[in-house]
């Protein structure tokens, strides 16, 4: 009864739960009161499930309508990187064509225990893979061992032809491989690298390795490989010509110090590094991976004159028509200082330069005398590692005690050694107005300087430009007069320094130049290391018979490339720019 | 008017429940195509990189300096050659004021051979000797500056020999 009664005072009670007929009748006002207190609790509880929907409502028109606006992460339109980036970096030369890529190339093994019939596998893998030893493949698919390694690094045609002889039991892996499709010829910038430990270790491979492992896009070099193409085809040229021992060829944009080929021969093919047949002794495998470029030291010979000639001229020393003694050799000590082309009497500026006169040359550099020879080596960067971003470079040597002897050798390039590179370093700057740029291999950007520092002014820039003009004009280089594109450039033949004494038969020949020598863009050295004299060149192998020639081969084929246009060398501008005016009227000797 | 109404509700869950498992299986197959997508991409691109790095191996100087040899024989460029620059070249210039009988016309006579002799010979004008008529390019058989894939210039230059 109880119960009924509380059941019918409960005004929420469900409909069907009819009041029993006896219950007691409830009076208005408690009734009113408790339907009340009802309502104001379903409201409350109707308020808050709407707010609840409300909120959800709102969060699904965020979610599903406005884009963009949900704070995490929308996964379905991240674009994800699909490939996976090489575990190395490609390299690719200023024009973008690749010297250096990471494939991933499939490598074939076998599961011999999985190998049903052994001849007829071994016959029918000959013939899609015909390098392999058919005697070797038997025995490793009958080993009865579960991975064996049948061939590595396998094309992607060849991968399609062994898979369509469907044989059971082989099977491919893939392994990452280090390609230089360009092969020998950006051997020694490139250099090489060791894939399976992913380590660079030769030329931008190794200098820049961290930044190869560690970057997406490719590396850009400041080569481009036409040019360098060229260069090596030449030198090549040079080396079976001259039966010589090696050649190393610079080619620097002088406005930048951008290295646009750099040539080292022999060189290697950096897709086996340590030669293919094995049938190259360490020394030769070690002759070819030097750089002779950079690693290599020379005396380079009257090629200095170029720096002595600048510090005369820079230092006030002497000008343009100043004239020095060159009738009688120099005795120093047990040295005795003469000519090559001897002329025996007094010579200016200019025909010390133009004849190269090794007697002329000293004397001026007597003049300076040994503390300004040494700042002005110094600052134009002879006296120390050039900076490159490479780590084969060699640091020139020469003499600690800097006597009066020395003072007059290093002024024609004898018993000092700087490497090519760090030569024509200095030479661009010499001739590019003045400004030492530190020479790069990396592409530097269109349109951009990078900063230099004056080494020698204006003036004195534009009177070694003349000065070697003279040398292609009248002088040793006048082979190399490449023409229309306005040559200039000092020769240099250095005998070989071996145990301390110089042997005649063992030459440096030595061309550093540029051009077009009234704007100059590019500067190039060809060096050719012991060649020998042949036929046609009535057998001399100094420069201006092995190397210069070549250059002037190097420069035609280039300057088109490099975008040089040929010019008339005998128009009226280019005369005045670059005509000596003190030897003009002046007889030219022969020699 | 309430079982209605629970009716309703019924086909309202039943529809969406449906809908849900129709967007689901959508969803499902989509990513499948996205993944099947990638992979083909993946594959895409790795076969790019090869391509990429045969191609440069294909045109290393030092091959096309061989085949050079073997089919074309060129040379460097000689500075000669390049005395003459685009900008050295004329200008075409301005055309000449419309014939005074329309080219149509003479196109349309010339082959009766009794055209329009020039004054002084006897030689009948052709319509290639239209010496008054403004310079129109002639009808190239193919057009050059196509627009096509390097395989249709191939064929084309095939086609030109």
């Amino acid at each position: 009864m109880l119960s009924l009664q509380r059941q019918d005072e409960n005004p929420c009670r469900p409909r069907h739960f009819k009041p029993p007929p006896c219950a007691p009748i409830v009076t208005d006002t408690q009734a009113h009161a408790r339907i009340e207190t009802c309502r104001t609790r379903l409201l409350v509880a109707a308020a808050l499930f709407i707010g609840v929907f409300l909120v959800i409502a709102a969060r699904l028109v965020d979610v599903a309508l406005i884009p963009g606006a949900a704070a995490e992460p929308r996964i379905g339109r991240v674009a994800r990187p699909l490939l996976p980036p090489p575990a190395r970096a490609s390299i690719i030369d200023r024009n973008g064509m690749l010297l250096a890529t990471t494939l991933d190339s499939p490598s074939l093994y076998a599961d011999a225990r999985q190998v049903i019939d052994p001849n007829e596998a071994t016959r029918s893998l000959l013939t899609v893979l015909p390098g392999l030893d058919p005697t070797k493949v038997y025995a490793d698919l009958t080993s009865g061992k579960s991975f064996i390694w049948i061939k590595r690094h396998l094309t992607p045609r060849q991968q399609y032809d062994v898979n369509r002889l469907g044989i059971p039991g082989l099977q491919f892996e893939h392994e990452a491989l280090r390609f230089y499709p360009f092969g020998n010829l950006t051997a020694h910038v490139v250099g090489y690298s060791k894939i399976f430990d992913n380590r660079g270790l030769g030329g931008v491979e190794r200098s820049f390795d961290s930044v190869l492992k560690e970057r997406h896009e490719p590396l850009q070099l400041s080569l481009d490989a036409r040019v360098q193409f060229v260069l090596r085809d030449e030198l090549s040229k040079v080396i079976t010509d001259f039966n010589a021992k090696g050649a190393a060829g610079i080619v620097m944009d002088v406005r930048t110090g951008e290295i646009i080929a750099m040539v080292s021969l022999p060189d290697f093919d950096p897709n086996h590094p340590m030669g293919v047949n094995g049938d190259e002794t360490p020394d030769e495998i070690k002759e070819r991976l030097f750089n002779k470029a950079t690693l290599g030291d020379y005396e380079l010979g009257s090629v200095f004159k170029i720096f002595n000639t600048a510090m005369a001229l820079d230092d006030g020393v002497a000008t343009m028509t100043s004239r020095y003694d060159a009738s009688h050799p120099i005795h120093v000590g047990r040295f005795t200082i003469t000519d090559y082309h001897g002329k025996d009497r007094w010579l200016s500026v200019p025909e010390i330069f133009m004849y190269s006169s090794n007697i002329g040359s000293a004397r001026m550099a007597l003049a300076a005398g040994e503390q300004r020879q040494k700042a002005f080596l110094r600052k134009v960067g002879l006296l120390t590692q050039p900076r490159v971003q490479l780590d084969e470079v060699s640091t020139p040597h020469y003499p600690k005690d800097w006597r009066d002897v020395n003072v007059m050798t290093i002024a024609y390039g004898h018993g000092i050694s700087v490497s090519p590179l760090g030569c024509l370093t200095a030479a661009a700057a010499i001739i590019n107005g003045g400004i030492l740029h530190p020479a790069t291999i990396l592409k530097v950007p269109p349109g951009t300087t990078p900063p230099g520092e004056r080494v020698i002014s204006q003036k004195t820039s534009d009177e070694m430009r003349k000065l070697m003009r003279l040398v292609v004009e009248y002088g040793t280089a006048r082979q190399a007069a490449a023409p229309g594109y306005v040559v200039g450039g000092k020769t240099g033949t250095a005998e070989k320094n071996k145990h301390g004494r110089y042997e005649l038969t063992t030459l440096v020949s030595t061309f550093v130049g540029a051009f077009p020598m009234n704007d100059p863009r590019y500067a190039v050295l060809a060096l050719v290391d012991e060649p020998h004299g042949n036929k046609e060149s009535h057998g001399y192998a100094t420069a201006g018979w092995t190397v210069v020639p070549a250059t002037s081969r190097i420069i035609e084929r280039i300057a088109p490339l490099l975008g040089v246009a040929p010019v008339d060398e005998s128009s009226p501008a280019i005369e005045d720019a670059l005509q000596v005016k003190s030897l003009i009227g002046r007889r030219i000797e022969a020699y | 008017m309430s079982r209605l109404g629970s009716l309703f509700w019924l086909i309202l869950v039943m529809g969406s429940g449906f809908a849900m498992y129709m967007v689901k299986y959508g969803v499902q197959n989509v990513e499948g195509e996205l993944a099947h997508v990638r992979r083909q991409t993946v594959a895409a691109q790795l076969e790019i990189r090869v391509l990429d790095a045969e191609w440069n191996y294909l045109t290393q100087p030092e091959r096309l300096a061989a085949l050079n040899q073997k089919f074309l024989q060129l040379g460097p460029i000689k500075p000669k050659q390049l005395e003459t620059t685009i900008a050295d070249i004329p200008l075409r210039p301005p055309p000449a004021p419309a014939p005074a009988a329309p080219p149509a016309e003479l196109v349309a006579e010339a082959p009766a051979a009794s055209g329009p002799k020039l004054p002084g010979s006897g030689l009948p004008v052709t319509p290639v000797a239209l010496v008054t008529a403004p310079y129109t390019a002639p009808p190239t058989p193919a057009p050059m500056r196509a627009t096509g894939t390097l395989d249709q210039l191939f064929a084309q230059i095939a086609g030109g020999n």
